[in-house]
């Protein structure tokens, strides 16, 4: 059937670009037929995997330009069930003969249970798929058939399963993704060697003081990261929190960075925490902070913002509900002149916090706020003197006096911005200009 | 030298597209009409932008209208795709430090984007993407390719011909070929 595929296919795009130029129709205007091929596959191109079959029968020339757009597929549990109920084989041949060009295959959403076929759905798409290029994939309990031969193509891996043998990450040359619970994936268990060098992205579940020598061994040979994801849990002192953050800063590449700090006990020094890093890591460009604190026992600033110099993006939104003792102050941000995008919790502050913001972030774009009642009108008139604001959303749990008239007047004086989104508990709101 | 190196770049080029947004320039639509629109608007067009740089700005300002002379830039249509550009000039640029192609295909369309490409007269609708393609304003044939692509979501194939007036061209038996050959996506979930 495959074969008898391919001709048709063949078939049908010289037929049809012979019958186009002997005769040109003319298309009503509210007729999708009026758009030529090129644009037709555009517009198709915006179409998920599963709607192009759907769609594929609509109309020749669907079926001439809706596959042609698909450079990368996404196999999940729903796409395995699916083909599972029909032969595999022939399936998957019809599908790559349709979608020529795939380059990228994510199969990261594939659930163990699926697991067993694997090795043999790769393997058919790494026949078919002449231009494949990269492979995304967990690591499953069988992927030791399929890594040595797959293994060169992969470039992203997320650790899923807590017993897999991680010395299969050796077969992955060009690996610049990985995801993982602890740190203790990334070694060999028996020889303590590390299996995973010059990454670009890392995501780290969890980090403890006792993974220090290892975040030492990783870090030393990953100098290359750009973005960094990590979770990391402390029951102790000072010391052990300057430590870590001395081997983060290490990481002069990084641009974007995910800190979690879950601190039990100590007195820890947020200013020198974020110093540390400011200082050595001076490309960061985003910088999201989730902080729970239990200590209670030491006020918190952020003053050490001030040296992230290139800061475009900055998230303190989720600090715990805990984590009270925090001051939060506007005023260091005055030195990352680049801020564009900023998302604050103000759920409790006082909103004066937000007096002089056109000083302090004279280039904000983009402006979430996390507030209830203490967001009123003159909260507001603060805002509209935000000079380069475009965007600004609230999240509102529960209710506050505000009203459309207030909103609608915001948009009105303020320079530039177009709009205002409100998340309230179940729905949202929009004002545009 | 230190405040050398925390100057902004960007900073004297948004404030030369603003000063260039002010200078208004005419656009004539193939039925005739001229409107006017800003130049850093109008320049969202390839098309436009080109033919800016080749007579140059003052000649464009002080003399006769640019022509688009497509068919597809009717007067209804010109006038909204001046509506989506003059929204649009001073949009932040892709930041590809934090977003890739992917990414940006991925979005979903803005709230206000939503409510300006859902048109009812659907023969405008496709003038407009017709006439957004013609122009080159990729940001704007975007919008309507995911609008477009939004409605076909979920239905079947007589729906969407329904709905965009497609003709079905094949016969009954080459249909029914290509339901054979994609049985996979009717198995049951």
């Amino acid at each position: 059937m495959a074969q008898q595929l391919t001709q048709m296919m063949a078939s049908l795009e010289t037929t049809d670009g012979c019958e186009d130029r002997q005769q040109p129709k003319i298309y009503a205007k509210n007729s999708m037929d009026r758009f030529g091929d090129d644009l037709c596959e555009l517009l198709l191109s915006y179409l998920s995997f599963e709607d192009r079959f759907q769609c594929e029968s609509v109309s020749k020339q669907f079926r001439r330009t809706v596959f042609g757009s698909v450079v990368d597929i996404e196999i999940n549990d729903r796409f395995m069930r699916q083909i599972l109920n029909t032969t595999i084989a022939e399936t998957l041949a019809t599908i790559t003969i349709k979608c020529p060009k795939i380059e990228t295959i994510d199969c990261r959403g594939i659930r163990a249970e699926y697991g067993e076929h694997i090795p043999e759905v790769l393997a058919i798409f790494q026949d078919n798929c002449h231009n494949l290029r990269e492979i995304y994939c967990n690591l499953w309990q069988n992927s030791g058939q399929t890594m040595p031969t797959i293994g060169p193509l992969v470039t992203r891996i997320n650790v899923i399963d807590d017993n897999i043998d991680t010395q299969l990450l050796t077969h992955c040359h060009r690996l610049s993704q990985l995801k993982v619970d602890g740190l203790d994936d990334v070694f060999d268990t028996t020889s303590g060697q590390l299996l995973t060098k010059n990454l670009q992205k890392f995501e780290l579940n969890s980090c403890l003081n006792s993974d220090y020598h290892q975040l030492s061994a990783f870090v030393a040979h990953n100098l290359s990261l750009i973005c960094l994801d990590i979770s990391y849990y402390t029951y102790e002192t000072h010391d052990s929190l300057t430590e870590m953050c001395g081997q983060l800063s290490r990481l002069t590449q990084l641009r974007d960075l995910y800190l979690v700090l879950e601190v039990i006990g100590g007195q820890y020094s947020l200013t020198d925490v974020l110093r540390t890093i400011g200082v050595n890591c001076k490309q960061l460009k985003r910088l999201s902070l989730y902080i729970y604190d239990s200590t209670r026992s030491k006020r918190q600033t952020l003053d050490s913002l001030r040296y992230y110099r290139q800061l475009k993006q900055l998230r303190l939104t989720q600090f715990h509900v805990i984590f009270a003792q925090i001051d939060l102050s506007l005023d260091p941000l005055s030195d990352c002149k680049r801020l564009t995008h900023l998302e604050i919790n103000l759920i409790g502050k006082d909103v004066k916090v937000l007096i002089d913001c056109h000083k302090h972030c004279p280039r904000l774009q983009y402006l979430w706020i996390d507030g209830n009642e203490n967001i009123d009108t003159e909260c507001l008139s603060h805002l509209s003197r935000l000079p380069a604001l475009q965007t600004l959303v609230f999240r509102f749990i529960g209710s506050n006096d505000l009203s459309d008239i207030d909103f609608n007047d915001l948009l009105s004086r303020s320079p530039k911005l177009k709009t205002i989104e409100i998340h309230g508990n179940n729905e949202k709101k929009f004002y545009s200009i | 030298m230190a405040d050398n190196a925390d100057h902004i770049d960007g900073d004297d080029n948004e404030d030369v597209r603003a000063q260039q947004n002010l200078i208004k320039i005419k656009l004539k639509s193939s039925e005739g009409g001229i409107y006017e629109c800003g130049l850093t608007a109008a320049k969202m067009s390839d098309l436009v932008k080109n033919m800016v740089e080749s007579l140059g700005t003052d000649a464009v300002v002080t003399t006769e209208p640019i022509i688009l002379g497509n068919e597809a830039v009717t007067d209804a249509a010109l006038k909204k795709i001046i509506e989506w550009v003059e929204f649009h000039w001073d949009d932040p640029p892709v930041d590809h430090d934090f977003e890739d192609e992917k990414d940006r295909r991925n979005e979903e369309l803005s709230h206000w984007d939503k409510q300006f490409i859902d048109v009812d007269d659907q023969a405008l609708l496709f003038d407009v993407i017709a006439a957004a393609n013609y122009m080159d304003i990729k940001g704007l044939v975007e919008v309507g390719a995911k609008h477009i692509c939004s409605k076909i979501r979920g239905k079947s194939c007589q729906e969407v011909r329904e709905m965009l007036k497609i003709t079905n061209d094949f016969t009954a038996e080459e249909e029914d070929a290509i339901h054979k050959e994609n049985a996979w996506i009717y198995a049951k979930d």
